[in-house]
């Protein structure tokens, strides 16, 4: 098969980095060569933090390419704004209602983008917005949202359902490993109200 | 079995297979998880040395033991490590020695950017370059072979793009090795004594003659066959994004970056049309090519500092790439909207602190001008906007003993007040003897420690001031208020940084002293070792008269509220879910609207 090339991003402190360590977990369970690369070192000070995972018969770099992105998870408004154009023609992009301000906009300096959404939609982008961060605190903890995306990337990704639960069984530290699990299936019934899946 | 690992995880396991029994370094952003990985193993001793310098003696001396020894760094750490490494480089080894460096390419988390690679030739070892996590973990190893077998310390570099991606590696059972102990009197380490440093010089030169013979056949050079127009010769991550980009050329992709296998090149460029480099940095590799008579092209159609991508390396061969390895269409451009998000100090940081009474300095010494050299450590981020606290900061330790050259390049600093600022596992890394030299040099500087015991930058390592080892264990913390007393200093200010009053005063008094003061305030990091959190502080907008004194903290929880004064200043509030309750903003409220919640 062709590499798959999928993007997750969002702000130090939202779980990217968990997020994509069960999606590599998952892709390598499933069989395939994968490759990660991450943004290290911003992420317990504000900054914005970004994860690229490349899997298929053979990966190369470990980084994704602009305009090859098959899917962005993305955390926050802005993050996904900042790095949609790496995503292909005809690629989605899943974002999380959700804005956190840098220091320069919270200071004045610089003003936050009006509706990034809409922004991308204008552009003819196929972006599904969700409300994330609400639905991780109905399920019970805002941190779930690593798992909670992954039950929607589920949707567009060929993984079995049992290689993400190994995965996430894996890498989640078992006092927290029932609400993750519960977390990805709320997110992979999420999936199913998504138009065309 | 196979794991998916961090690079700088799998070189670590490496190491541990390799059957490594010592292994030390210091903090480094990219190569920091190296150590830290290697600590998880209970078979090797690990140590977080004071310095770069010193974990390569440790490591020599192992070595000398017979015992296979690892020593990791970032870049600018084998500047500090070059010292005993080039005579051992040249003596040879007992067990493996190999040092593992991490280049910082793209300057992510470093004041410089630098291409390590040039060091093996200087100090006359051989390189091994992985590309990806499986060799990183496979060159650890086959490097402490090849270092008893050739009798000469090998380095192992790596650059970001490396040692921050991961893989899927194949891990292999720990093989233990032992080695015939140290020979005192052995003329091979004792230069001048024993073996005239000429002698090992021509020694370290001929050893390179041989590995260059070694890399011609050695599997970790090879040559992967394509077309025959392009050929390309590449190493570490340049290798990857080459292949990515141009799958079909023919590639001869060099594990060993130094001694170069010439025979094999030789024979790679006479069977290709065009040969290319791709190398990040200095054309380090094409430099070489071209020394030997070989045309090549490389560095003219790529940027020199930075680093590679995708894109760039797709630049390089759009002359050349057949249309379907072209993009079909080029991607949308990025959206203009966009905004930067730089990482912040965190709130409460105690450095926030000290900047704040710094600010005030500034402004109350209205004729003499306040120059404050800079360190390296989260107050670095102090160099930059909104901050510019500092006027300059380039290495560790350094900015004692540049503050005092300052002063001295002044004509004693009439007319300037000089400081320097810097954190504790900085000052015992490399301030010691810049302290040293400023008061044995009768320096008017006020040195500035800010202790807040850890190595904060780089993600809370323990030093020699904590009083806790690598591994977490109980050790005696060294004490900085006494290494400065003990070395001379008289004008000593213990200050907590969130009382302004006391940091302030004794930093006007400090700069008013003749000789060398130190203002050392120490506050625990909010995040390392353990984050804590204390509960957040309020404004009672009642109070605020909006005067903007906590605004120019810039702590990153204080913010312009959209309520007014009545003469139409902004007031302020406080982001509950930020604020650690320092407390240090209702220290300097000019109105007392600043208290705890609740």
């Amino acid at each position: 098969m062709t590499t798959k090339n999928v993007l997750i991003v969002g702000v130090g402190g939202q779980g990217v980095v968990l997020a994509s360590n069960i999606l590599s977990e998952a892709a390598m369970i499933s069989g395939y060569d994968v490759k990660k690369n991450e943004a290290h070192g911003q992420s317990q000070r504000s900054g914005s933090v970004s994860s690229h995972i490349r899997y298929g018969a053979r990966v190369y770099s470990p980084v994704v390419g602009e305009g090859e992105a098959d899917i962005i998870l993305a955390f926050e408004e802005l993050e996904a704004l900042r790095w949609a154009h790496y995503l292909k023609a005809g690629g989605t992009i899943i974002v999380n209602k959700q804005r956190i301000y840098p220091a320069s906009v919270i200071s004045g300096i610089d003003s936050y983008p009006d509706d990034p959404v809409s922004l991308m939609k204008d552009k003819g982008i196929g972006v599904i917005s969700i409300d994330g961060t609400k639905m991780a605190q109905q399920i019970g903890n805002p941190v779930v949202i690593s798992t909670l995306f992954m039950g929607v990337a589920a949707a567009f990704l060929t993984f079995t359902e049992k290689a993400w639960k190994t995965a996430i069984t894996t890498l989640v530290p078992e006092k927290h490993r029932d609400l993750n699990l519960k977390a990805f299936a709320e997110g992979r019934k999420l999936a199913t109200t998504i138009p065309g899946r | 079995m196979k794991k998916i690992m961090l690079a700088n995880e799998a070189v670590a396991r490496g190491a541990y297979e390799a059957g490594v029994n010592v292994a030390s370094g210091y903090p480094g952003t990219p190569s920091t998880e190296i150590l830290e990985e290697i600590a998880h193993y209970d078979e090797i001793y690990t140590e977080w040395s004071v310095n770069e310098k010193v974990a390569m003696d440790v490591a020599i001396g192992a070595s000398l033991a017979g015992s296979r020894s690892i020593v990791t760094m970032k870049h600018a750490g084998v500047n500090v490590a070059s010292d005993p490494f080039v005579p051992i480089a040249l003596m040879g080894v007992n067990a493996g020695l190999v040092l593992i460096s991490s280049d910082d390419v793209g300057a992510v988390s470093s004041p410089t950017e630098q291409d390590t690679r040039i060091y093996a030739k200087l100090f006359h070892v051989p390189m091994l370059e992985p590309s990806d996590s499986q060799e990183a973990k496979d060159f650890t190893a086959l490097a402490f072979d090849l270092s008893e077998r050739f009798d000469v310390p090998f380095l192992v570099r790596l650059t970001n793009g490396v040692s921050h991606s991961k893989g899927i590696v194949r891990l292999s059972p720990r093989k233990e090795k032992s080695f015939a102990p140290f020979e005192p009197m052995s003329p091979k380490f004792r230069p001048q004594g024993g073996v005239h440093p000429t002698v090992m010089h021509n020694n370290g030169y001929q050893k390179l003659k041989t590995l260059q013979k070694y890399g011609d056949k050695a599997k970790v050079n090879r040559v992967e066959p394509g077309i025959k127009k392009v050929g390309i010769i590449a190493s570490g991550i340049a290798y990857q994004y080459a292949k990515e980009v141009y799958p079909s050329a023919s590639f001869l992709k060099l594990g060993m970056t130094y001694p170069l296998p010439e025979r094999l090149i030789a024979d790679f460029a006479s069977s290709v049309k065009d040969l290319y480099v791709v190398e990040e940095l200095e054309p380090f590799l094409e430099e070489q090519v071209r020394a030997m008579g070989i045309r090549v092209k490389g560095s003219e159609l790529r940027p020199h500092a930075g680093g590679l991508s995708r894109e760039t390396v797709t630049k390089m061969f759009s002359a050349v790439l057949s249309r379907p390895e072209q993009k079909k269409k080029g991607p949308m451009p990025p959206f203009p909207q966009v905004i930067k998000r730089f990482p912040t100090m965190c709130s409460g940081c105690l450095h926030l602190a000290f900047y704040y009474a710094i600010r005030m300095l500034r402004k109350s010494l209205k004729d003499r001008e306040v120059i404050v050299m800079g360190d390296i450590g989260c107050y670095s981020l102090g160099i930059a906007a909104p901050h510019n606290i500092l006027s300059c900061a380039f290495a560790m330790g350094s900015g004692i003993s540049s503050a005092h050259g300052l002063t001295k390049g002044f004509g004693n600093g009439k007319g300037k007040a000089v400081l320097s600022y810097i954190g504790d596992s900085t000052f015992l890394h490399a301030g010691i003897p810049s302290l040293m030299n400023a008061i044995y040099n009768k320096s008017p500087i006020t040195a500035i420690i800010a202790n807040n015991h850890t190595t904060a930058m780089t993600g809370g390592q323990e030093h020699a001031g904590t009083g806790k080892t690598i591994q977490g264990n109980e050790s005696f913390p060294v004490d900085i208020e006494a290494i400065c007393r003990s070395i001379g200093v008289e004008d000593i200010h213990l200050v907590d940084p969130y009382d302004f009053k006391q940091t302030y005063e004794a930093l006007r008094q400090a700069v008013d002293y003749e000789g060398v003061s130190v203002v050392l305030g120490s506050r625990p990091c909010w995040l390392f070792p353990k984050k804590i959190s204390q509960p957040p502080l309020q404004v009672l907008t009642e109070k605020c008269i909006g005067c903007g004194s906590c605004l120019s903290i810039y702590c990153p929880s204080i913010v312009p509220s959209s309520e007014k004064t009545a003469k139409g200043k902004a007031k302020v509030s406080i982001t509950a879910l930020s604020c650690n309750g320092c407390g240090f903003c209702a220290n300097v409220c000019t109105s007392g609207a600043i208290t705890k919640a609740g």
